[in-house]
């Protein structure tokens, strides 16, 4: 790209973006390129450049960076266009649905997504109309014309749209569908406020699912640029009823600021508001991780911020604040209610108790019908021998008498020898030796010499 | 810990005409899976035996057939499906990519190279496998999704424990993922060019310089050494059942390390070797069976391998010394000289019979053409090194078989259209 006597390359074979003087090639900065993918858009003072996980900004003149901004799981899918201060990127995001059977099918949602050059913000993104991913973009006369794999695709001319949408709402000023039209337009062409009070109209106290998450995503972004206070998002909201998907966003937004502020109890708080609404975390079926490109599962993505928070909470404050937030998770469990319990240790596996408890769960279900579940709790816990050895010995205890109960003679044969190996110090608690408790064990199996036969001994 | 049912304990799987069958140590076949069952379930992107590969954990089965995973309780006396997953579409043939030294679980692609993925590991709670380029954790009992990392990650080995994936790639190095959540908790600078093999999530790397190399095990999370063992750069060293690491010093030393610990579970004097370049470890249940391969060339005379009844098991050429090392003392209990021959990789765990075979051709040069002599097959008494059976016999290649049957005592061993009945105490001849 050559402007303002400057020829910007990001060659191929090399792993920087360089900036030469267009008049005799002298190099007059260099910068790594770490991920980019390619260099987009000039405007101005500044370099547009496209990365696997989000975009950048450098100034011309250093190669400083003005702006970076990540692209919370969504990938580019082409290259974009500048229109403008604002360049518009086609983009593909992977969706994981679950389906009837408890399978899950991935796949990727296409959108374009706006951002100002100027500030790195996200002015909106919309999905494309077939739900797949575009590929470059390009504009003819007023055209947007899209290049796929395997066609090339013409999308209306913007501003005979909106005098079309106008025209519409000259004779029906509350048609949701074309006020979610037009504030659509007006957000990707960085007219924001318009763009939002439309919104707004188009919104009511029950919005469609479209205009709801586009009302949501432009909140987050108000709250990412700090336009937005974490306490002023109700009050913009105002009593929309939110679907399980976008109340857990905007949920999961918040406790994002609380812990980037350190508000670790305050997070936890809010943590533990979102997981006993067990239908907000079976909804919501992802969400992205702490990096860019993992899609996590909501009650993994629950229950691993609950520790953190727990953690750093308890590391930050004084010792009456984990001894509260230990009350809070235990009485979470309820010791009659065995899908409760399976629940609590999905949200609260790592708690210091739930070795414990798991011991407590295998004891509640069916031997024969949870065979392989209880046979999970309890090697589980038996792996733990290092760190809670009583615990360790009474759930392998538990384990053999399980596998006694269901007919699997044979795996507790082949078990006997290291049992023994590990526990013979373990001092039990009915004075019993482990010799003896194993020649009981023993005594329940078949004769099973012929097996061995064949061993050195 | 317990890992396993016994009913998987030293088992080998075999795709056959009529399903899929277990063999035990003994080397016992039986149906794990039958044809009908296969059918029913509709098996993801269909069976492609050339490519299947299977892992276990407690009553849980997990078998990878191709472009597609199944997973079964085989707790019950009929094996139950318990979920199934396509990992790719495609149309075409699959095939296995070779890792670097053959390390992790090896990915599959179609003839054109697009990425199908490979089945990593198994814990209690989870499956590890890559589906494309991405990498997967399900949850074991149900199949759910609770983690996916969207990445190319189809050139990288992956490996793990209870509580993390481990994933090493050339260009990105190491890198330790919580297995919860996916969430990257460490890094190191060590590639797959450095890494010899996993315990856990611990990468085992050997380390070179112009004099030296040293073995390490690094600890995932603190990139600190568990332990370290110095070795000239004559040692080669052979990772044996992801359990011990074996080194065979030219010099006259043998070492077989516990890799979860460092220490020696044998450090024995062997014979010298000075043109070593490889070795095979057969492990038994109380002992290692060690045989040595050397650069020496037979120029009159080309060997090649014959097959077992397992599809796509390395075979390797020995030409050397044998020996038998016991387990619990690590004492010597026999050594013999072997002519050259091949040694296959799946063996029955539990029989006393180490068997090899090969085909054998004079060698005509650029005069006369390659002449096949004769195939020969060995069986050695893995318990004391002597041959328990030998035989030559004019067949252009034959495949072998052995099977036991202890309640009968007998050893049969199949091999051409021919067989032998071998009766415990063995004999030797």
């Amino acid at each position: 790209m050559i402007t303002g006597g400057k020829v910007l390359a990001a060659p191929a074979d090399s792993s920087e973006l360089l900036c030469l003087d267009a008049a005799d090639g002298e190099r007059l900065w260099s910068q790594p390129r770490g991920n980019g993918l390619y260099l987009a858009a000039v405007l101005e003072d500044r370099a547009l450049i496209v990365e696997q996980e989000g975009l950048r900004a450098v100034r011309l003149s250093d190669g400083q960076t003005l702006w970076h901004r990540g692209m919370r799981g969504t990938f580019p899918t082409g290259r974009g266009v500048r229109t403008g201060s604002i360049y518009h990127l086609p983009t593909g995001s992977p969706r994981v649905q679950r389906l009837a059977n408890d399978q899950t099918r991935t796949s990727l949602t296409g959108e374009i997504l706006s951002i100002s050059m100027e500030t790195g913000r996200t002015l909106s993104s919309s999905p494309t109309a077939d739900g797949l991913p575009l590929g470059n973009l390009a504009v003819s006369g007023q055209r947007l014309i899209s290049q796929r794999l395997d066609s090339l695709i013409a999308l209306d001319v913007l501003h005979s749209v909106e005098s079309r949408l106008n025209q519409a709402l000259a004779t029906q000023p509350q048609d949701r569908e074309a006020l979610a039209d037009r504030a659509r337009l007006a957000l990707h062409q960085g007219r924001t406020a318009d763009g939002l009070r439309d919104l707004r109209a188009a919104a009511g106290d029950q919005p469609d699912a479209a205009t709801q998450t586009l009302l949501v995503n432009q909140v987050l972004e108000q709250l990412r640029s700090g336009e937005l206070a974490v306490r002023d998002v109700e009050g913009m909201l105002g009593n929309m009823k939110l679907s399980a998907e976008n109340r857990f966003r905007l949920n999961r937004n918040q406790i994002e600021a609380l812990q980037s502020s350190g508000q670790y109890e305050e997070s936890f708080r809010v943590l533990m508001t979102l997981a006993r609404n067990r239908s907000l975390l079976t909804n919501a079926l992802t969400v992205p991780g702490q990096r860019e490109n993992v899609v996590l599962d909501a009650t993994s993505w629950a229950s691993s911020e609950l520790k953190s928070a727990y953690h750093m909470a308890a590391a930050n404050a004084e010792s009456s604040a984990a001894k509260v937030m230990d009350q809070q998770i235990i009485a979470e469990w309820q010791k009659s209610n065995v899908e409760i319990q399976r629940s609590w240790l999905e949200r609260f596996g790592w708690h210091a108790t739930a070795n414990e408890r798991r011991l407590q769960l295998a004891g509640q279900l069916d031997p024969t019908r949870d065979f392989l579940e209880i046979e999970q709790l309890l090697s589980t816990v038996a792996a733990a021998a290092s760190s809670e050895p009583v615990l360790a010995f009474q759930s392998e205890t538990a384990l053999m008498r399980h596998w006694l109960e269901t007919g699997h003679q044979r795996t507790v044969a082949a078990q006997l020898n290291s049992f023994r190996d590990r526990w013979k110090d373990q001092p039990q608690s009915d004075g019993r030796t482990i010799e003896a408790l194993i020649e009981g064990w023993r005594s329940r199996l078949p004769d099973d010499r012929a097996d061995t036969e064949w061993s050195l001994a | 810990m317990w890992r396993q049912s016994p009913a998987l304990d030293g088992m080998t799987l075999q795709l056959t005409p009529s399903g899929w069958l277990t063999r035990n140590g003994l080397n016992q076949p039986r149906t794990l899976l039958p044809v009908a069952v296969l059918e029913s379930s509709a098996v993801p992107g269909g069976v492609h035996p050339d490519v299947t590969s299977a892992t276990s954990q407690g009553h849980v089965l997990a078998l990878c057939t191709g472009a597609g995973l199944m997973v079964l309780d085989i707790s019950g006396a009929e094996p139950r499906i318990l979920w199934t997953r396509q990992l790719a579409e495609h149309d075409g043939r699959l095939f296995k990519v070779p890792s670097y030294r053959n390390l992790g679980s090896q990915f599959i692609r179609t003839s054109d190279r697009q990425p199908i993925g490979a089945m990593d590991f198994m814990t209690s709670r989870f499956l590890v496998f890559r589906e494309g380029r991405s990498l997967v954790v399900a949850d074991l009992r149900t199949g759910r999704t609770v983690w996916q990392l969207f990445e190319d990650l189809s050139d990288s080995v992956i490996a793990g424990d209870e509580h993390h994936v481990t994933a090493v790639s050339e260009e990105n190095g190491t890198r330790i993922l919580e297995i919860e959540t996916g969430r990257q908790v460490a890094q190191h600078g060590w590639n797959s060019r450095d890494l010899l093999g996993t315990a856990g999530s611990d990468p085992i790397l050997l380390l070179r310089d112009q004099a030296t190399q040293r073995l390490t095990r690094i600890h995932a999370l603190t990139g600190q050494p568990v332990w370290n063992e110095l070795l000239s750069r004559e040692v080669i060293l052979q990772f044996v059942n992801y359990r011990w690491m074996a080194l065979m010093d030219p010099d006259g030393r043998l070492k077989i390390l516990d890799v979860d610990s460092g220490r020696a579970v044998v450090d024995a004097a062997i014979e010298k070797e000075p043109s070593l370049i490889r070795m095979h470890i057969h492990e038994t249940a109380d002992s290692f069976v060690v045989l040595s391969g050397t650069a020496l060339q037979d120029q009159n005379t080309i060997l090649r391998p014959v097959r077992n009844y397992a599809r796509n098991v390395a075979q390797n050429p020995i030409d050397s010394w044998a020996y038998g090392f016991s387990k619990q003392s690590g004492e010597r209990l026999w050594a013999r000289k072997l002519p050259r021959q091949y040694v296959s990789e799946s063996q029955a765990r539990d029989l006393p019979v180490l068997v090899l075979a090969c085909e054998r051709f004079t060698n005509g040069g650029a005069v006369s053409p390659t002449r096949q002599e004769d195939s020969q097959l060995l069986a050695l008494d893995t318990r004391t090194g002597q041959t328990v059976f030998e035989t030559a016999i004019a067949l252009p290649g034959f495949n072998w078989r052995i099977e036991g049957d202890s309640s009968k005592r007998e050893i049969q061993l199949d091999y051409g259209n021919q067989s032998t009945t071998l009766i415990w105490p063995l004999k030797s001849r």
